[in-house]
């Protein structure tokens, strides 16, 4: 029987354009281990020849302050 | 051409033809792959898969002195891979196909002979990138509910099977080993086998009963 299917992990994609750019948040993907995300952020995000590429799990942020939610919860 | 010259050529072809055929398979099975990431990097290692082809049938024409456009494999890639007509199929083909190249490109850059210059170092990195990726996927799909754990073992099995007699074949040719074009002491067989093991074990240690 088998336990589980391997569990798929969002990821976030941090890159750098040029030196001394800004760090900037340009998109999100699902993958089961920071091997294959680190693949899977260069062949998707190959637009720019990036200085810099970071992909961390969204599980790992930590939250400092969230946005009050728009309507009162029921 | 000698004949032994001819084994060199046979076994840079071979590399060739599969990789022709993985990037061929990879557009057109990866293209409807199970995710949108792995569908996207199905297509990016494609072109790579065939960029490596290209690169390996130049060296194959310099090494014979024939230059041919090349327009379809030369029938010596793998019978399994050529037949590949699922994502499971797909995967395991990649898998097995890339590590058994990548232990004969690694033996023969090992063995360093200044006359036979492969072209691999250009392509080992990205060739690396395709191993984790694929097995990534094998895990995943070994993982997997219903029929598709032993579906993907049949699959590897196969394709494994085939890559294990060509490896045998490179090991055993004499011509390599005294021209010093693989090391006597590459253990090709021996270490593709234990590739593929941990593979299939560590998938076996997180299944109960």
């Amino acid at each position: 029987m088998t336990v589980d299917v391997a569990k798929k992990h969002d990821y976030l994609l941090l890159t750098r354009i040029n030196r001394g750019d800004e760090l900037i948040h340009v998109g999100t993907f699902k993958a089961v281990n920071d091997d294959l995300a680190k693949i899977y952020a260069q062949h998707i995000y190959d637009e720019e020849d990036w200085v810099e590429m970071f992909v961390v799990k969204k599980e790992a942020l930590v939250c400092v302050r969230s946005p009050e939610p728009l309507f009162a919860k029921e | 051409m000698s004949k032994e010259h001819i084994s060199l050529i046979e076994l840079g072809e071979t590399i060739a033809d599969n990789k022709f055929i993985l990037g061929d398979r990879l557009v057109e099975i990866g293209i409807s792959g199970p995710t949108l990431e792995g569908t996207l990097s199905s297509i990016a290692m494609a072109q790579q898969e065939l960029g490596h082809s290209r690169l390996l049938y130049r060296w194959v024409s310099d090494l014979s002195g024939i230059k041919t456009e090349v327009k379809h494999q030369t029938g010596k890639a793998f019978k399994q891979n050529v037949e590949i007509g699922n994502w499971i199929e797909l995967i395991a083909g990649i898998y097995v196909t890339n590590v058994a190249v990548d232990l004969v490109m690694n033996a023969m850059i090992e063995a360093n002979n200044p006359n036979v210059n492969p072209p691999f170092t250009k392509m080992l990195k990205e060739q690396q990138e395709h191993l984790i990726y694929s097995q990534s996927w094998c895990d995943q799909l070994l993982l997997d509910k219903g029929s598709i754990p032993r579906r993907t073992k049949e699959a590897i099995s196969k394709t494994a099977q085939e890559a294990k007699e060509w490896l045998i074949k490179v090991e055993n040719d004499m011509y390599f080993v005294t021209e010093n074009i693989i090391p006597k002491d590459a253990r090709l067989v021996e270490n593709f086998d234990a590739t593929l093991g941990e593979v299939l074990k560590d998938v076996e240690k997180q299944h109960v009963g």
